[in-house]
């Protein structure tokens, strides 16, 4: 998967392009690990991009939602293409997570 | 009546190339694209499954699917020879749960359960076989 990290002000966006699956979850584990470590008042993933997300995939995602809260960093997705978006509702991630339709709503929210 | 066999390493990067194959093999034969990736995707999460657990020696193994698209139903066989093990015996996830309550594992299952019209374990000697099938609508 293709991962572009932007820093906009304090405000840090990851723009994931690709599958997010068993394969490629330790990839953005590992980006994951590092942009919270530097501690952005919000993180922003736009998701616009993956096509494709299994458990593997959002497993990750729950893992960075616990790991931002003790540093207190806004987490929020965005870009959910609608067969992703089911499967967050099927696994009751939907109300875990703040979703927001595009970047700039994520971040200005 | 289109049948394909496809015979897996158990190897994570595997489950890619049985997702890719099996997409191509369901729209090639029509089935609809939010059915497509449905049912890839709940193959996805048994391969995984399978390939992360069934298995308690370092040596190679085949994990065999048998893709069937007939009578308006499209459905997959895997059969492995790991240890004997039902996933459907899993606890299911609470989806209610807060964040902190949540177990990582099961969600895989429950995912397939939610998406798959039929899902079923069976033990036979010394194989696993799991089954999967979507009705098109």
């Amino acid at each position: 998967m293709d991962i572009t990290q932007i820093d906009d002000g304090d405000a840090t966006v990851l723009v994931l392009v690709g599958r997010l699956d068993g394969g490629t979850a330790p990839q953005l584990g590992t980006k994951l690990d590092t942009v919270v470590a530097q501690r952005p008042g919000v993180l922003v993933l736009d998701l616009d991009g993956v096509d494709y997300v299994s458990s593997a995939g959002l497993r990750v995602l729950i893992v960075v939602a616990k790991q931002v809260r003790e540093p207190g960093i806004r987490l929020a997705l965005c870009g959910l293409r609608a067969h992703v978006r089911e499967l967050f509702d099927i696994s009751g991630l939907a109300q875990v997570f703040d979703i927001f339709p595009d970047r700039v709503a994520a971040r200005d929210n | 009546m289109p049948r394909l066999t496809i015979e897996l390493a158990n190897r994570i990067e595997e489950v890619r190339r049985l997702v890719e194959t099996t997409e191509d093999f369901a729209q090639n034969g029509g089935v609809p694209p939010a059915v497509v990736a449905r049912f890839a995707l709940a193959l996805d999460e048994l391969a995984t499954n399978v390939i992360s657990y069934a298995f308690n020696d370092d040596l190679a193994h085949i994990i065999q699917v048998e893709l069937a698209l007939e009578d308006g139903r499209l459905s997959a066989e895997l059969i492995d020879d790991g240890r004997a093990f039902d996933p459907l015996q899993a606890d299911a996830p609470d989806m209610a749960a807060a964040l902190d309550d949540r177990p990582i594992g099961g969600l895989g299952i429950h995912i397939v359960r939610k998406t798959m019209d039929v899902v079923r374990y069976q033990r036979d000697g010394n194989k696993n076989r799991l089954t999967i099938a979507k009705v098109i609508g």
